[in-house]
């Protein structure tokens, strides 16, 4: 009788230690996946904070940086750049795509979307987009257009 | 003890034990419901604080140049209202074949920029435009319910000070 009293309790804790044991791995699985996710999020928002404050784009007057301004034609300039050495801005952007478009005034002839960066993985747990207005200067007719950064992030 | 009573204390170590992990999970539950995300909250700043001067700095190809800036001083110090303003922008295309002012100009601009902006992202938005103390001459969006970020741009007119405000509901 004793013995059986002894296996009933064994039995009673060992179910409660199970049930313990799923719930904390259970916990333990969305704390893993939320931080990634935290993780991914915070890389979209270095990866556009970089893109809005690269040199290569920015628009400047006598030396004075615009905020969120990106001037046309280095814009081009960079594209270039860009493509000719992937290796050097992989370092700021990682696994992103960042997109440039105009909005208003509709796009004419060769203000069409430009594709800054491109670097898809072939696989990727989750995949952010973040836009952010931007002003598109062209220092030809000095004018501002009202353009998107359109930054797509990747999540290993 | 009797064997009754052995059993009994048991019991009621299991309900005990039972509360206490669920009570446990209950707290955990709650401090992990914070949904929260940084990029929506970073990124809603970002959007908060650039539209406005992004707005204010387009250039309108169809009203000779202009900034919208200058369409909306224009506005605000003419006749404020839907149709009003001095600068004539041409006509539009529209059957009635009216003529353009600087108000419509600036407001058609924000409407084709908030079509492809808020209204595709599904975000919920108030977009105005008044001079200090009178309601708005300008609007977009509906306005919000409860929470909200705000940002406040101030021009100075001939009228008073011009607000431009854009409140992004949360």
């Amino acid at each position: 009788m004793q013995m059986g009293e002894t296996i009933a309790v064994l039995v009673v804790f060992f179910f409660l230690l199970v049930i313990g044991m799923v719930f904390y791995v259970n916990i333990a699985t969305t704390k893993v996946e939320e931080s990634r996710y935290k993780n991914t999020e915070l890389e979209a928002v270095n990866v556009m904070k970089r893109a809005l404050s690269l040199p290569e784009l920015q628009c400047s007057h006598n030396n004075i940086v615009d905020e969120a301004c990106v001037d046309r034609y280095k814009l081009y300039a960079a594209d270039a750049a860009v493509e000719a050495n992937p290796s050097a801005y992989f370092d700021l952007f990682g696994t992103s795509t960042i997109t440039i478009f105009q909005i208003y005034p509709a796009p004419l002839s060769g203000e069409e979307p430009v594709l800054l960066y491109d670097f898809k993985p072939a696989t990727y747990s989750s995949r952010l987009n973040t836009s952010t207005p931007i002003s598109i200067y062209h220092p030809l007719t000095r004018t501002h257009a009202f353009g998107l950064m359109e930054i797509v992030t990747y999540g290993k | 003890m009797s064997k009754k009573a052995q059993m009994e204390i048991l019991g009621l170590a299991i309900v005990v034990l039972l509360l206490i992990l669920g009570m446990v999970f209950v707290v955990r539950f709650i401090a992990l419901s914070d949904k929260g995300s940084i990029r929506k909250e970073v990124s809603e700043s970002q959007i908060a604080s650039n539209y406005i001067a992004t707005y204010l700095d387009t250039t309108v190809r169809d009203c000779r140049g202009l900034t919208i800036e200058e369409l909306l001083i224009d506005c605000a110090e003419g006749t404020p209202g839907p149709r009003g303003g001095a600068i004539n922008c041409g006509y539009t295309l529209l059957p009635d074949g009216h003529e353009v002012k600087s108000c419509e100009q600036a407001q058609l601009a924000a409407s084709t920029i908030f079509l492809t902006t808020f209204e595709a992202w599904k975000t919920k938005y108030y977009f105005t435009s008044f001079l200090q103390g009178r309601s708005p001459f300008l609007t977009n969006g509906t306005e919000c319910k409860g929470q909200k970020r705000s940002k406040d741009y101030f021009l100075s007119t001939a009228s008073g000070t011009l607000h431009v405000k854009l409140d992004l509901c949360s």
